[in-house]
């Protein structure tokens, strides 16, 4: 009787090991899912970029700076891996994409006939877009960290984690720029 | 004015505001009606002094009988008198608590009308109906209920955003789940009854041809199958289940900023629920009542302040917010070229 209470707790607490375990590969699987559609989305934007250069030649548009922020987009777009999750590099390309963006509106002011053109608005609608998916990807890929984050360093997982799955804590993606406008830092 | 008399005019007064306001076009219209009210002594309230002194009066008749029976005679119908009087006592109170409440409804119902013509929404009567018959069939949302199905309103309006704009109906759908249950009882006696179960499901009815045979559920019911999809994220996983035709479909359609506003949906909306159909008919679904919830600042006996809050416009913060998600899947789903 007595054996048989003790190898019903052993398999209860086997089955309970293996849940967890599996739990914390299934949070690291959808932290790197989370990531690879974060860098997809990205590279939807380099899709763009050829019309984008194609617009700015045809409106004879020559504002300094924007072939290179361009380029520099680009490259930083090709910096890119799904198979590493690297917070730091995804932060400079927004921070390009950004500085982009901001130079494109001040070429639009320059020269009214791009304003007008449908084409480039058309273009410009699609970016807009596409950046709020890239937002809207790195809000999911924050999400899953947070989950995995939650499911390693919670007790017992921490635990199981700590004897068998042997994961580290993944970094979250942070907008340095959005958070030096905020007095209140995150310690 | 006696208060008969001013009872009986606030009583006609009110019953015609409250036919007339079933058949509101416009603002103005509100306006005129608001008028006649305010033509009426104001505050706006009966004069219920008579029946509070009726009331009391038949307590102390009641009150008395028991004195005499207890202290004087010891009649046998004495105590039945003094329960009767105190039973009829109660009447004169539901008469008052009666009015109170008609008249708070009388004002919560302008209120609402009002928010309805601010939002350029328009109730149509059964007859005006769409062909709700062919919504049951066309959409699994509706397959709910062993008993009675039925559509208790349906509200008519039109959206206009930033780069589309749409007609759309809103509507409350009530259906009823029949039951029978067998108990015994400790004689060993079997006895069955029949339970009935209400519900109600609310919802909007729109065109929506970027995306066909789709269901995005988080209160499935039955009749939904299609191929699984599985988004990126976690948090949309665990709030819904998704089953397309194919499952491109959905990929297609699940893009980042609609998973993170559908995600933001389902929780200002409970057991939300989008049925894409082959048509390109888009049904949202959910169990809140208060989608169109609009309440008054204050009752009609406040006419001046409540022609105020009338004169200005109403908003329907939920409705818009959710007007403003679905406007949000067009333009993540349209081509801009």
């Amino acid at each position: 009787m007595t054996t048989g209470i003790i190898i019903g707790v052993i398999i209860l607490l086997a089955v309970f090991v293996v849940v967890i375990y599996n739990g914390i590969i299934t949070r690291m699987n959808a932290v790197e899912r989370g990531w690879a559609n974060v860098i997809t989305q990205e590279r939807q934007k380099n899709k763009m970029i050829p019309h984008l250069e194609q617009v700015v030649a045809q409106f004879q548009v020559h504002e300094a700076g924007l072939q290179t922020q361009i380029a520099e987009l680009r490259s930083g777009i090709a910096k890119l891996h799904s198979d590493n999750i690297d917070a730091s590099q995804l932060e400079q390309v927004e921070s390009k994409t950004k500085d982009l963006m901001q130079g494109l509106n001040i070429a639009v002011e320059a020269y009214p006939e791009l304003k007008a053109s449908e084409v480039f608005n058309n273009l410009m609608r699609e970016i807009a877009e596409q950046q709020e998916n890239i937002g809207a990807a790195i809000r999911i890929f924050n999400q899953n960290v947070e989950d995995f984050n939650n499911g390693i360093e919670v007790f017992p997982n921490s635990l199981v984690n700590a004897s068998l799955n042997k994961k580290s804590r993944v970094t979250p993606f942070h907008d340095s720029e959005a958070e030096a406008g905020f007095e209140y830092k995150l310690k | 004015m006696s208060a008969f008399q001013h009872n009986k005019t606030l009583a006609a007064a009110l019953a015609q505001v409250k036919r007339q306001s079933q058949t509101l076009h416009s603002k103005a219209e509100l306006l005129k009606l608001l008028d006649k009210l305010a033509v009426l002594p104001q505050p706006i309230r009966y004069h219920h002094l008579p029946l509070w002194l009726c009331s009391a009066g038949l307590v102390a008749g009641a009150l008395g009988c028991m004195w005499l029976y207890h202290y004087l005679v010891e009649l046998t119908w004495l105590p039945a008198i003094g329960w009767t009087l105190l039973g009829l006592s109660l009447l004169p109170l539901i008469i008052i608590g009666w009015r109170y409440a008609g008249l708070k409804k009388l004002g919560r119902q302008l209120y609402w009308h009002n928010a309805l013509l601010d939002n350029q929404l328009q109730l149509l009567r059964p007859g005006q109906w769409p062909d709700s018959r062919s919504w049951q069939q066309q959409f699994a949302e509706f397959d709910r209920g062993n008993h009675k199905r039925e559509f208790k309103q349906i509200i008519a309006g039109h959206y206009v955003g930033e780069e589309h704009q749409f007609d759309y109906h809103y509507w409350h759908f009530h259906y009823v789940d029949r039951r029978t249950v067998t108990s015994t009882n400790s004689k060993g006696q079997v006895r069955t009854r029949t339970e009935y179960t209400h519900y109600d499901r609310y919802g909007l009815m729109l065109p929506f041809r970027y995306v066909q045979n789709l269901f995005i559920c988080a209160f499935a019911p039955s009749g939904i199958n299609g191929e699984k999809y599985q988004s990126d994220s976690g948090r949309f996983n665990k709030i819904f289940k998704v089953r397309a035709s194919e499952q491109m479909q959905a990929a297609r359609f699940l893009k980042p900023a609609a998973v993170v506003a559908l995600e933001d949906l389902a929780g200002q909306l409970r057991q939300l629920n989008l049925e894409f159909s082959a048509d390109g008919t888009l049904c949202i679904s959910f169990a809140n009542a208060d989608l169109l919830d609009a309440q008054p600042p204050c009752g009609l006996d406040q006419l001046s302040r409540f022609r105020q809050s009338i004169e200005q416009a109403t908003a329907l913060p939920k409705l818009q917010q959710t007007l403003a998600a679905v406007h949000q899947l067009m333009r993540h789903s349209d081509s801009n070229f």
